[in-house]
């Protein structure tokens, strides 16, 4: 299982809400602890930030293959 | 940081203007909050209200992961020699220093396996973690967190929201 990595701050009483990126973009909803408020990602948003993380990891991939050569 | 890491996220977490000022890349997120209404009749409603809120693409993606993931190098040292010098220390808390003669094992195979009075075995295992961020990426992404703020919806785009 992934672990809920990253923090984000609820909109509405600023309570960390632990979140996972990756369960984040397959649509799992991650709720307040403190006041119950629940957020997500729209599909269209999903999208735009995996094209972000594949560029990010390509980049990772590459650097560390530079790093061996 | 290594120019790479600037790079992306010059190029995908910011946009520049023709002044060049940066402004953070923002993607859209739902919020989502249920509340209970409770009418004078007795009876009571559950009642989803639904908001939008913007957050920079920034704080989402996992930035320290480009530094390093995880390294681990396993190897072993046979000790040839052991010695030891005078030390130099003042105070004199430590009188002689030991000093070791190793060279790198070969590979370990249980059956050829053979160890003499003079060679004793040493395992070395060192582990990397990811670097910390630069502090002053971690000083935008905290201003950036601290700043998300709620936005009121589209009231036509979802029969359950209430603005």
């Amino acid at each position: 299982m992934d672990s809920l990595d990253k923090l984000i701050p609820c909109p509405i009483c600023r309570t960390p809400i632990p979140f996972n990126l990756e369960q984040l973009l397959r649509g799992t909803s991650f709720y307040c602890p403190q006041c119950g408020s629940r957020i997500s990602m729209p599909t269209g948003t999903s999208e735009k930030v995996r094209e972000a993380l594949e560029k990010l990891e390509n980049l990772r991939q590459n650097q560390g293959e530079n790093k061996i050569s | 940081m290594v120019s790479g890491q600037t790079r992306f996220l010059l190029d995908y977490c910011f946009t520049a203007d023709e002044k060049g000022t940066l402004t953070p890349v923002m993607v859209v997120m739902k919020l989502a909050k249920s509340n209970v209404i409770y009418r004078e009749d007795g009876t009571s409603e559950l009642k989803i209200r639904e908001m939008d809120f913007q957050m920079p693409l920034l704080c989402l993606l996992p930035i320290n992961s480009l530094a390093v993931d995880s390294v681990k190098i396993d190897f072993s040292l046979d000790v040839t020699s052991v010695s030891s010098y005078k030390a130099n220390t003042p105070g004199g808390a430590m009188r002689r220093k030991a000093a070791l003669n190793v060279r790198l094992a070969k590979t370990e195979n249980a059956n050829l396996k053979h160890q003499t009075q003079s060679e004793s075995h040493l395992k070395v295992t060192l582990t990397a973690a990811p670097l910390p961020l630069p502090k002053g990426i971690c000083t935008v992404i905290d201003l950036y967190t601290n700043a998300i703020q709620p936005l009121p919806g589209d009231a036509t785009n979802n029969n359950n929201n209430e603005e």
